[in-house]
């Protein structure tokens, strides 16, 4: 991000251009291998499962030599990998390049045979997906705080040391890193945009499985309206242009479902195994990926049931894949931390590095989302997620304030008593109107739930909606991590539209006018909100000058990378956000971790040891997390190492200061 | 039975009830 520094207009906007046009040739060679290998007779489906399995299956081959062998052998590693999608298995060369020739003739006669209502839908996609590329254009600030903390945080030190290495100081650095594997590939190959482009990928991708899921029922416009319903929620469109991952868990999730519906009408096996490899990579980038698993499971072994027809060889074949595309990740946990879920389920496993307070803790701060858990906080829920956040808490230059509530059956009162704390946050208090999803799902599904002959697949969709949203009710109400199973209610809505449009004139203009309205508000709202992420992305305002403004910790940061040796190691304090700080690093706060046994520490010497045990050399110290976003803070023994001369500060300015160890 | 034209009826009235809550207190709640 250095380069940004002494850089003129032409030469930020050749850098985004090279990583929009890296990111379009990766794009080209995933749907010309999908297309190539492509063997079922739907061209969409194909496309799709296609690039599913070519991203994943690289994320996880990337993920196991680079924990194994380091990273340096990519490049031969990716000549194989290549090989292997371009080697016609179990064909000749001449039918794979007859399949590619027949995948885009169906392309193209896909796109001609669009009419009325798809043509419409489909420009509105088209618009959206060309606004939120450009938005994705600017490196990520402050408010994306978990792709500076881990998403891309967490990659970057991985391509520093040249492999994939524990980092005992972060425990999010344990979780599932599918995603973060091709983040790993966009920061090496480019830089943070590239990144963030592969999780915006996701969006077009999700949104194309939506309309492939439509296609399998009886009405095809009934997956272009779900797609439409599913970019017209604002949490949507926001996470699109963050380097997070929970589209990437959405479109391998739908992935899955779509498999599973494919089984349900063809009974084929070869379902089952596709299913499982979609399952396993849902493990393999979100802990939460098991209860999808988990799901279509119970669903599978139900219809079994059902039909009498035990299929032992296909449940055995679905797990088998789901293993393999997601136990590296689980065994790796286990061997480094003894706890395979790591930091979760800390009472059952236990975890190196980690304690029952700590766990105690973690869990209570996961709690702290949401909309409370007393009987009528229950009742309410469907109607506050929709609303959210309007029943939140009000940020205003007179401090914090309890959100005006004046529509029925809002109450003047906080929603969450026994907690005080706001509802539905999306992580950070600053990015607490990000956090809508909007009125379009309730209004549509409640209304169809009561129609009697709906499609298997959308009853299936309702069912599961209600299953992920108990869960989810009864763990972490965070909104962003209902979105896989509201993607899928999508399809429900979707199909509803499409059912209302042909009911009576008030039926059909009300909802018309509902999803009009909708989809105009989700990129009116994100519009001002990402005002200087545009002009970054247009060339009106250096990158440079934007992080400086948009996040308080990065002049320190370029600081460091500039003024520090290159083998400094950094102690952090009161800034969990240092993906722009490129040296070794370990976050020093007490509850991150237990790698300083702080209770035994008690004079400022003591702490010095401590770091220095640690290989510190400097210190990085977040003064005021209140005010620019970070979280805690060192003890009050850094104070006195400083009045004793044993840390002299060489940096101060925005609240950060840096010290160096004597 | 309810009449499929009240079921129509019904149906509509509770989109309006939701679109209408969201959007007029989000007018509100932006404003301020």
């Amino acid at each position: 991000m250095g380069d940004f520094q002494d850089a003129n207009i032409y030469s930020i906007i050749m850098f985004y251009l090279s990583a929009a046009g890296i990111f379009i040739l990766i794009v080209s060679l995933t749907v010309w291998l999908a297309w190539w290998n492509g063997r079922g007779p739907s061209s969409l489906q194909n496309t799709l499962l296609g690039a599913g399995a070519i991203l994943g299956s690289w994320a996880l081959l990337l993920a196991v030599t680079g924990y194994a062998l380091g990273l340096q052998y990519e490049l031969p590693l990716f000549l194989l990998f290549l090989l292997c999608w371009i080697w016609p298995w179990k064909s000749t060369f001449a039918d794979r390049w007859n399949a590619f020739q027949s995948h885009a003739k169906h392309t193209l006669r896909f796109f001609r045979s669009l009419r009325g209502v798809e043509i419409i839908l489909g420009i509105y996609l088209l618009l959206i997906f060309a606004f939120t590329f450009l938005l994705c254009l600017a490196p990520p600030s402050g408010s994306d705080y978990d792709s500076l903390v881990y998403h891309l945080a967490a990659p970057m030190q991985y391509l520093m040391a040249g492999k994939i290495i524990a980092l005992p100081y972060d425990h999010h650095s344990f979780f599932p890193f599918t995603m973060e594997m091709l983040y790993l590939c966009g920061l090496q190959l480019s830089g943070p945009v590239l990144a963030k482009l592969f999780h915006w990928l996701m969006l077009p991708l999700s949104c194309l499985t939506l309309v492939a899921m439509g296609n399998l029922l009886q009405s095809r416009r009934s997956g272009w309206w779900a797609a439409a319903i599913f970019v017209s929620l604002p949490l949507v469109l926001f996470e699109s242009i963050t380097a997070y991952i929970d589209l990437g868990l959405v479109f391998f999730a739908l992935l899955a479902f779509l498999c599973l519906f494919q089984w349900l009408e063809r009974n084929d096996i070869k379902w089952l195994g596709l299913c499982g490899v979609f399952c396993g990579f849902c493990l393999g980038i979100k802990y939460s990926g098991v209860f999808i698993a988990f799901w279509i499971g119970l669903w599978l072994l139900g219809t079994m049931a059902k039909r009498r027809q035990w299929r032992f060889a296909g449940i055995g074949i679905f797990l088998f894949w789901m293993i393999a595309a997601s136990g590296f990740w689980y065994a790796k946990n286990a061997v480094q931390t003894h706890n395979p879920v790591y930091p979760f389920a800390y009472s059952l496993f236990g975890g190196e590095g980690w304690t029952q307070e700590m766990a105690t803790a973690y869990e209570a701060d996961q709690h702290e989302y949401g909309y409370g858990r007393k009987p009528l906080d229950w009742a309410l829920l469907p109607w506050r997620v929709s609303m959210a956040p309007l029943n939140d808490l009000l940020v205003s230059n007179n401090g914090i304030a309890v959100a005006p509530q004046p529509f029925w059956p809002f109450s003047a009162t906080p929603l969450t008593p026994q907690t005080g704390i706001a509802n539905g946050r999306f992580e950070v208090m600053g990015l607490l109107t990000q956090s809508l999803f909007g009125p379009l799902l309730l209004a549509l599904c409640v209304p169809l739930i009561f129609i009697r002959r709906k499609p298997a697949m959308v009853g299936f969709a309702l069912w599961s909606f209600l299953f992920f949203f108990v869960l989810w009710g009864i763990g972490s109400q965070q909104l962003r991590y209902l979105l896989a199973p509201a993607a899928l209610l999508c399809l429900g809505a979707g199909w509803m539209v499409d059912f209302c449009l042909q009911r009576s004139a008030i039926l059909k203009w009300t909802v018309a006018g509902a999803v009009a309205i909708s989809c105009l508000f989700a990129p009116l709202y994100l519009m001002p909100q990402n005002r200087a992420v545009a002009q970054v992305a247009l060339g009106k305002i250096n990158p440079d000058a934007y992080l400086r403004m948009s996040f308080p910790g990065y002049d320190a940061m370029q600081w460091a990378n500039e003024n520090t040796p290159q083998d400094a190691v950094y102690a952090i304090y009161g800034e969990p956000r240092c993906f722009y700080l490129h040296k070794k690093y370990f976050l020093a706060d007490d509850p991150h971790n237990n790698i300083i046994d702080y209770p035994r520490i008690t004079t400022g010497e003591e702490l010095m040891a401590a770091l220095k045990q640690q290989h510190a050399s400097y210190v990085l110290w977040n003064t005021e997390p209140g005010r620019t976003g970070g979280v805690f803070g060192p003890p009050a023994q850094m104070q006195q190492a400083i009045d004793a001369g044993l840390a002299r500060e060489v940096y101060e300015a925005n609240g950060y200061k840096i010290y160096q160890l004597e | 039975m309810i009449s499929p034209k009240l079921k129509d009826l019904l149906a509509s009235a509770f989109i309006l009830l939701c679109i209408v809550c969201f959007f007029s207190a989000a007018w509100v709640l932006f404003r301020i």
